[in-house]
């Protein structure tokens, strides 16, 4: 199985276009390693979240169609549901999926200000002996599109300001 | 309760409902009710809500009873991009426990020899 099409370009490091955040990290350990971290459930728990959170309980199922359900339980911050649909396993070097906020039954729960369906690209890369991990975090604009016109508005604003003294228009 | 004016905006910002509804304002002027539209509260909690982004010099009433988005440096504001860094610091925090845990299988494993 040759690399897919869309294998990342060296450097792609870290940032963000169009409500979709992509972030690069290198692992020391193989990649059938760092694939079965997200891939069985026991695994994913361990690490999934920032720190001091934790999943409890995690339901996965990664293969095509199977279900990703978790309760994301933090320290300072109530409870979230996140509820998502694998759509690629492709060990060890790929995997896809989409998720959004849910509850304890499992059906979609859209938070006005946040996003609602999300999709996540995991890619694997050798790297000597070691993996490298690039993620792509897609639809990260929320529903109907608030932030996209948020940061337009910003732009707007700065461009404003830069004719000093000028009043826009609106 | 005035505070400093980069403090107001960000506890401005601090809600989704206000990003929200200042991300409509910004494809246009909208009264209270448009405003209120999308979400699922009482309009006196949406006019609170007016009046902490007014407070922070976010928005500002125009003609009759419509709000528009406030000129005000925007550099300050460009710098709020915690919405995004919620998500970017859940990844770089998620990666800093997985490298952890990926060290902690490798150093219990050390004696099998895995090949993978």
């Amino acid at each position: 199985m040759t690399t897919s099409s869309s294998t990342p370009e060296a450097g792609a490091a870290l940032g963000w276009r169009e409500g979709t955040l992509v972030l690069e990290r290198t692992f020391s350990a193989p990649r059938a390693r760092v694939f079965a971290a997200w891939t069985e459930a026991e695994r994913f728990a361990r690490w999934f979240g920032p720190a001091g959170s934790r999943l409890e309980p995690c339901r996965l199922d990664a293969r095509p169609g199977g279900t990703l359900h978790y309760r994301h339980r933090f320290d300072d911050h109530e409870d979230v549901w996140v509820r998502g649909t694998y759509l690629e396993v492709r060990p060890p070097e790929r995997l896809v999926f989409t998720c959004h906020f849910s509850d304890e039954g499992g059906a979609r729960r859209d938070r006005p200000g946040f996003p609602g369906e999300m999709r996540i690209e995991v890619e694997l890369v050798e790297a000597g002996g070691g993996t490298r991990l690039f993620i792509r975090h897609a639809g990260l604009d929320a529903d109907r599109g608030e932030v996209q016109g948020w940061t337009e508005s910003l732009d707007r604003l700065a461009a404003e300001l830069g004719a000093s003294g000028t009043p826009g228009e609106e | 309760m005035q505070t400093d004016p980069l403090s107001a905006t960000f506890a401005a910002l601090a809600d989704p409902t206000r990003r929200a509804m200042l991300a409509r304002l910004s494809r246009g002027e909208a009264t209270v009710t448009e405003l209120a539209e999308p979400f699922d509260i009482s309009l006196p909690a949406i006019s609170r809500h007016l009046k902490v982004l007014e407070r922070a010099g976010l928005i500002e009433r125009g003609r009759e009873a419509q709000w528009r988005p406030a000129r005000l440096a925007a550099a300050p504001l460009r710098e709020v991009d915690g919405w995004l860094d919620q998500y970017r610091r859940h990844w770089e925090e998620s990666f800093d426990r997985l490298e952890a845990y990926l060290r902690e299988l490798e150093s219990r494993e050390s004696d099998d020899d895995d090949v993978e």
